[in-house]
């Protein structure tokens, strides 16, 4: 694979855990090209900045029984 | 009640506002009670859940729309937009912007919101919730192929918006590395068959 279908491919790099043809495919370039590997490294910290610095919105409190009585109903 | 947490913040990331988000996931549980028969115990409960939850969120669309139905996400951009704070974008597009720890994580949200409803879709799958690209392919009923593209792009237009400040702030250096791999909640758990 080369350097140009691996600028795509980085953006799935953070996922190489759970999706091993991701690994596959990369990896080896990673290993021989320093460019790649560094941007490889950038995005995949800017995915996990994003899950991270991405509040999330707990459901408000009366909506659980609001569902229970709609569901009770049916 | 599972998944409810989830659910919601899915939903509201989707809708943009707490109203709309309430009634996609009260007609998700009512749609998912109603069908219950037709869920294979043992299989995928949370994305068996959130398929419906899409499904839903497509249909009150074509509702608002008076459109022809869309078989997909892409003819309904649009429908949510009022709630969005037109002035989001801006924000996190302006360089002289001295921004705050809390600054960030609103240009992160800002961002989020105004990719297109596809893109946000199997971002907030992805990487909010932790699904498989294989559980994405199941909720949105779409190949592997199609997941892994709308992921590419969403996630490559949230570059294009976050990069520049994310690495002025120095938060991209090693130093400043995520502690968590995974940052969502967790909360609730990967899902059943898990
Ligand atoms: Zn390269």
């Amino acid at each position: 694979m080369g350097c140009r279908r691996v600028q795509r491919a980085v953006f799935f790099w953070v996922d190489r855990d759970q999706e091993e043809r991701i690994v596959e495919r990369i990896a080896r370039h990673l290993e021989e090209c320093p460019q790649c590997r560094d941007r490889a490294t950038e995005i995949e910290r800017l995915i996990l900045l994003v899950r991270s610095r991405c509040p999330r919105r707990a459901a408000p409190s009366r909506l659980q029984d609001q569902i229970l009585s709609l569901l009770e109903r049916q | 009640m599972p998944y409810l947490d989830s659910l919601y913040n899915t939903a509201y990331r989707m809708a943009r506002n707490a109203e709309d988000a309430e009634d996609l996931v009260q007609e998700t549980y009512l749609k998912a009670y109603r069908s219950f028969d037709q869920f294979t115990p043992g299989t995928n409960l949370k994305a068996w859940l959130f398929k419906i939850l899409k499904n839903t969120f497509i249909n009150e669309y074509r509702k608002r729309q008076a459109k022809p139905p869309a078989s997909d996400f892409s003819e309904i951009e649009g429908a949510f937009e009022s709630q969005l704070r037109p002035d989001s974008m801006l924000q996190i597009k302006n360089p002289e912007e001295e921004f705050l720890e809390t600054s960030f994580d609103e240009g992160v949200q800002a961002a989020l919101d105004h990719l297109p409803p596809d893109y946000r879709m199997a971002v907030l799958l992805a990487d909010l919730e932790g699904f498989s690209y294989k559980e994405i392919a199941e909720i949105l009923e779409i190949p592997v192929g199609t997941v892994m593209s709308r992921l590419y792009r969403g996630r490559k237009l949230l570059e294009e918006a976050l990069l520049v400040y994310a690495r002025e702030r120095g938060y991209l250096r090693g130093d400043a590395e995520p502690s968590k791999r995974r940052g969502r909640a967790e909360a609730d758990g990967r899902a059943g068959a898990a």
